[in-house]
């Protein structure tokens, strides 16, 4: 399976955007992506963003790959290894998870030139979000979620 | 979630708001989101001052026009003695962020605040939805600007309108949305621009909607809020807090009613930079724009991300971004603003 983090991606088994947590949009031939659940979002590059777009609704590796060759007019020998890479950095990221379903192909929107795909890392929502955590709550007697009552002698409940 | 579970979950919220509505009566009242209306009926009178009280109101007897109006109700369970139904999701389901798993998009949205114990929840395919806490006299409006926020901001977006995490301000009838994170210098700036004569929208959140080829700005509230750094920075605040007395966690509030505008047209983009001192407004492109707001404008409110995101984007798009380089010297502030307008203010034969 292409689920674990670290473990190695298998090339015929589809990835998709981790959605709902994963948002995504294109914008000056980029895309942005966030991950509301972590709270990190990222920047890709041309490069990075024509992986995204190819593999965001549910496509193996190999297709990607093979989508990129013919679109870039680079043999897939010379993509695999960074592609894989790529996709392995979404993957841990948890931003792909694996999916059975494979989507039909993608077009390229102009492609230029390919280049080692670059994911920039942004974590300014993460501290955003952290600022506001889910609080040690208990439930009320109908259920309704309040802080946790601390005991009048304040030791912890 | 299952979406009749949902569904009857509502229901059984809206005969408790009935059977709260009897006890005590409701109040109510109307806020203008430019295409569409909500109407809230809140009770008690406790609570309605707590909902209402930041908000910038439209008159309730004012006769129907064409646009569609959604329908709130509120009440609190400590003023009227009626409890709110069980809800049908488990503890597990409040995330960060004030959202509820099953409640962040689709036909429900929905937020809960643990610290209040209040719940906000809309049903979007019927346009009905209600906004619920433990104690509603406990509620500080200047915990949330205005506890209606969330919801009214799914109402506004169902609607083609938008309430954003800007400020906005300009001169006659143009001006410029100023975004970024908590503590960019939105409410700052803002301020110190009000304080120079320039009109006033917001300096937190207002209401964003299309008007013809153009976006208008109008204000969600009359009050702004602003920490103690900024009130030294700008001492003629001091004369305008309003809460006088509130607890040292709360935020000043700023009465900002004389000052406020209906709404203005929205000619650019900005983000406040630090800067030795105040300058002229820098363009910035479009991906360093966006990126230097994004946590600001989407990271802060529950439901609707995507949207949101959209949005964001599609305002970048449509109008210049730029940077404005904020100093000490926030005198400056205005004059930069006030270049900025008449600079992207659309020339008139």
């Amino acid at each position: 399976m292409n689920g674990p983090a670290d473990s190695p991606l298998v090339l015929s088994i589809p990835l998709r955007a981790g959605r709902p947590d994963v948002i995504d949009e294109a914008f000056e031939g980029e895309v942005t992506l966030i991950h509301l659940a972590t709270g990190l979002f990222y920047g890709l590059d041309a490069s990075a963003s024509a992986v995204w777009l190819q593999v965001r609704d549910g496509r193996s590796p190999s297709a990607v790959i093979a989508a990129l060759a013919a679109g870039y007019g680079v043999d897939e020998a010379t993509l695999t290894a960074p592609v894989l890479a790529f996709l392995t950095q979404l993957r841990d990221e948890q931003l792909l998870v694996p999916t059975e379903v494979e989507a039909a192909p993608v077009p390229l929107i102009e492609p230029g030139a390919w280049a080692e795909p670059q994911l920039q890392r942004f974590s300014d929502m993460q501290d955003l979000l952290l600022l506001d955590p889910v609080h040690d709550i208990e439930l009320d007697a109908n259920g309704w979620p309040i802080p946790r009552q601390q005991p009048a002698d304040g030791t912890p409940a | 979630m299952d979406e009749r579970a949902l569904a009857a979950f509502l229901d059984a919220a809206f005969a408790a708001q009935a059977e709260a509505a009897a006890r005590i009566g409701t109040i109510e009242s109307v806020v203008d989101l430019g295409p569409v209306k909500a109407r809230l009926r809140t009770c008690g009178a406790p609570m309605h001052r707590r909902l209402t009280e930041m908000l910038v109101l439209a008159d309730p007897s004012a006769p129907d026009d064409d646009r569609p109006t959604a329908e709130l109700v509120a009440f609190d369970s400590v003023t009227s003695g009626v409890a709110m139904p069980r809800p049908p999701w488990g503890p597990d389901a409040y995330r960060p962020g004030l959202e509820v798993e099953g409640l962040r998009h689709g036909r429900f949205l929905g937020s809960y605040m643990v610290d209040f114990a209040a719940l906000t929840i809309y049903d979007r395919e019927r346009e009905r939805g209600i906004y619920w806490a433990l104690d509603g006299p406990a509620l500080f409006a200047c915990q949330e600007a205005a506890p209606l926020r969330n919801v009214l901001r799914w109402i506004a977006m169902d609607h083609g309108a938008h309430l954003v995490h800007a400020a906005a301000v300009g001169t006659g009838q143009d001006g410029v949305l100023i975004l970024g994170a908590k503590g960019a210098g939105k409410s700052t700036t803002s301020l110190a621009t009000m304080l120079d004569g320039l009109a006033f929208v917001a300096d937190d959140f207002c209401l964003l909607h299309a008007q013809g080829e153009t976006w208008r700005a109008t204000p969600l509230t009359h009050t702004a809020r602003a920490t103690s750094d900024t009130i030294a920075l700008l001492p003629a605040l001091s004369g305008r807090i309003t809460n006088h007395g509130a607890p040292a966690d709360h935020k000043p509030e700023i009465t900002v009613a004389d000052h406020l505008v209906d709404g203005l047209t929205i000619r650019a983009l900005t983000t406040p930079v630090r800067a030795p001192r105040t300058g002229p407004a820098r363009p910035v492109d479009q991906g360093t724009f966006v990126r230097s707001v994004l946590a600001g404008t989407v990271g802060v409110f529950p439901g609707m991300a995507e949207e949101t995101l959209r949005m964001l984007v599609q305002l970048s798009e449509e109008l210049p971004c730029f940077a404005l380089p904020i100093g000490p010297d926030l005198a400056g502030a205005s004059t930069t603003v006030a270049e900025l307008v008449a600079a992207q203010r659309p020339v008139t034969a």
